[in-house]
């Protein structure tokens, strides 16, 4: 059911009842007081020929012997003067006499020739003064008054019904405008619905809508780059392969070797970044429960970590990082931490130190992995946990950063990246440690670094 | 044929080049849309095959400037990007073809040729002067339907002369078409190789203009020694 036939249904025949029940009570009360008067009137007239009578002499009419003389009659008004023994004295209707023959004083009804009287009889002295009204009269009266107290209700209802249907019409016209636009949208349309000349009621409405609309369409531009750049980083190792297979089969000798060396470093690169993608989904869907099983010694996982990407010589690392221990499984703290030493690898100039620095605060074990190497832009540092963005390294996958800033959120921590002269590259990896409770030292951590 | 290659993949780009190599195609490998612009200005190429993720933009801006600015030299254009909406934008954006990694060399290669035909005004794919056939595809040369044995750079240096329709070349443009950027060149090869083919095709197949340069002769008077 529509909003607006809900409210019109609601509205309408609540008016219409409430008019309905004003306008009988009304009718109940005009017959009442209209019957009233009339009475009056009859009693009046009563008193009125009482009170002429009054002033003629007794013998007048004592006197008179024989017929009563009789008063020309007028429709549906009767009226008689009698003796108080019965003498008809006089009277306008001689054939009534069974209706106005009423000896006892005030109001009767009287039938005559199946049509109603009201009797009115009066007994003044000596004298028995009736008058009668025809009801019918009294009654086309009364609906005459009716009809003319009736028309106005009906006017005044049928508008009031008119008033609601244009006022519901009206107030509803923005919603009706927002079912027009929102039908004629193209399902694909993300773009922003207008806010203006909205009632205030539905507003957050659309403002929630719209942001809703607006994360989506940023969700899926994110899906968009990232399939583009996942179609890239696979496509074009694989183009490099091809192509150099292709020229392999059509030479011989020293070309055919190096084009086959080509195909085979393409193959390895296809690999580490098939791989990387594969971990960074996993890291992703995977559920990383911490807390649950044995918390991993961080110098463990780093020895592990500098033995897989062979910079053991190049490490230094203080003394709390063999001490410190996290909430996430060793295999995932190895990759973790193999990411960071093969981007700090790249990064920093050859044999130059890479240095690893752990410490406790607020629960969280914070891991610093500085190495030399140029400068940073602030700008360019803000992009490099982009996936696919590889910096000014043409080596990497572009997803290692990526790989562990989700893994650190997944563990209920963080990564910071920084560069000064100091430190020409820093990443600070924040990870809870036994017994911390995750989410809050986050936060506290996050707002004080 | 001189073809611009802007690829910032070094493997990739290497694989084309050695690629595009064996069918006679002279490259240079240019990896920023800078680098492509300057190459396009200073040397006279007959294609570019264009990446279009490059580490400076996207290759389309590129291209669009040249076609905008008058350049209307084939451009093939490169791409991970498969979608048809892409293929679409690439193709109005004035590419002249569009080729989705990973391709195969001999598509490449034949897609290049088509476009050089198309350049040319060709409608089929062998090049005709006089009684000379040359057939770019399967570099081979036939005089009067006889087959004639050229070597690779003699092949290169017949193909530019025709390909110039009886324009005067330089021996700067002539040497363009036939050595890469990084190769060297002895001072009399392009002397050698001039007299190899009228050696082979008749003294009159090339017209040396004294002081200008060379272009195709008529080739109906002598028969080859």
């Amino acid at each position: 059911m529509s909003l607006r036939l809900r409210l019109v249904a609601t509205l309408g025949v609540t008016l219409i009842l409430l008019w309905g029940l004003t306008a009988a009570w009304s009718m109940r009360d005009l017959s009442t007081q209209l019957e009233r008067s009339l009475d009056q009137r009859l009693a009046q007239s009563a008193r009125m020929v009482a009170g002429l009578l009054d002033r003629v002499p007794t013998e007048a009419w004592n006197d008179g012997m024989g017929e009563a003389p009789a008063i020309p009659a007028l429709e549906g008004v009767a009226c008689r003067v009698s003796s108080l023994r019965g003498r008809i004295v006089a009277g306008t209707h001689p054939e009534m006499n069974d209706v106005l023959s009423v000896e006892q004083e005030g109001y009767s009804y009287r039938d005559h020739n199946g049509q109603r009287w009201r009797v009115y009889t009066l007994v003044d002295d000596d004298k028995r003064i009736t008058v009668a009204d025809r009801l019918r009269e009294r009654e086309s009266l009364l609906a005459q008054v009716r009809r003319a107290a009736f028309y106005p209700f009906l006017l005044a209802s049928i508008g009031s019904l008119i008033a609601l249907w244009w006022g519901v019409t009206r107030g509803l016209s923005p919603l009706s405008r927002l079912q027009r636009r929102l039908m004629s949208r193209d399902h694909d349309d993300l773009s922003a619905l207008p806010i203006r000349g909205l009632p205030s009621e539905i507003r957050p409405l659309i403002e929630g809508f719209n942001d809703l609309l607006v994360r989506t369409r940023r969700m899926l531009e994110r899906e968009q780059r990232f399939t583009d750049d996942a179609a890239h980083e696979l496509r074009t190792p694989l183009t490099a392969i091809r192509t150099h297979l292709q020229v392999a089969r059509r030479v011989d000798g020293d070309p055919r070797r190096k084009a086959m060396q080509q195909a085979e470093a393409g193959v390895e690169r296809l690999t580490k970044t098939l791989e990387q993608l594969l971990l960074l989904v996993r890291m992703e869907s995977e559920e990383i429960v911490s807390g649950n099983g044995d918390p991993t010694f961080v110098g463990e996982a780093l020895e592990t970590a500098m033995a897989e990407t062979g910079c053991r010589d190049r490490c230094h690392w203080n003394e709390p990082v063999d001490r410190l221990r996290v909430e996430l499984p060793s295999a995932l703290l190895i990759i973790a931490l193999r990411n960071l030493l093969e981007n700090a690898m790249r990064h920093g100039a050859p044999s130059t130190l890479i240095k690893i620095e752990a410490q406790h605060m607020n629960g969280m074990a914070v891991i610093d992995i500085v190495n030399q190497g140029e400068i940073i832009p602030s700008d360019k540092l803000a992009r490099l946990t982009e996936r696919f963005h590889r910096g000014t390294h043409p080596q990497g996958s572009g997803l290692g950063l990526s790989i562990v800033q989700t893994l650190a959120e997944r563990a209920g921590g963080s990564i910071t990246l920084g560069s000064n002269e100091y430190t020409p590259f820093l990443v600070r990896l924040c990870l809870p440690t036994p017994g911390s409770s995750n989410g809050f030292f986050q936060a506290s951590f996050g707002n004080s670094s | 044929m001189r073809v611009l290659l802007v690829e910032d993949d070094a493997p990739v780009a290497a694989g084309i080049e050695a690629g595009l190599a064996l069918s006679d195609f002279v490259v240079d490998i240019v990896t920023t849309l800078d680098g492509a612009h300057g190459a396009l200005a200073a040397i006279e190429y007959d294609a570019v095959v264009l990446d279009r993720r490059l580490p400076d933009g996207d290759g389309l801006t590129l291209l669009q400037h040249w076609r905008r600015v008058g350049i209307d030299i084939p451009v093939l254009i490169l791409t991970a990007k498969d979608a048809v909406a892409n293929r679409v934008e690439g193709l109005q954006g004035g590419a002249d073809d569009y080729l989705v990694k990973p391709f195969d060399l001999d598509e490449l290669t034949a897609r290049l040729h088509a476009l050089l035909r198309r350049a040319a005004g060709q409608i089929d794919h062998s090049l005709r002067h006089g009684r000379l056939a040359f057939d770019p595809v399967a570099r081979s040369v036939t005089l009067d339907g006889e087959s004639v044995v050229l070597l690779r750079r003699e092949l290169m240096l017949l193909e530019a002369l025709i390909r110039a329709r009886g324009r005067i070349l330089s021996a700067d443009q002539l040497k363009d078409r036939l050595y890469g950027i990084d190769e060297e060149i002895e001072s009399n090869a392009l002397n050698v190789h001039i007299y190899q083919l009228r050696r082979k095709l008749g003294r009159d197949v090339i017209e040396t203009v004294r002081g200008v340069g060379y272009r195709l002769g008529p080739t109906h008077s002598d028969t080859p020694s």
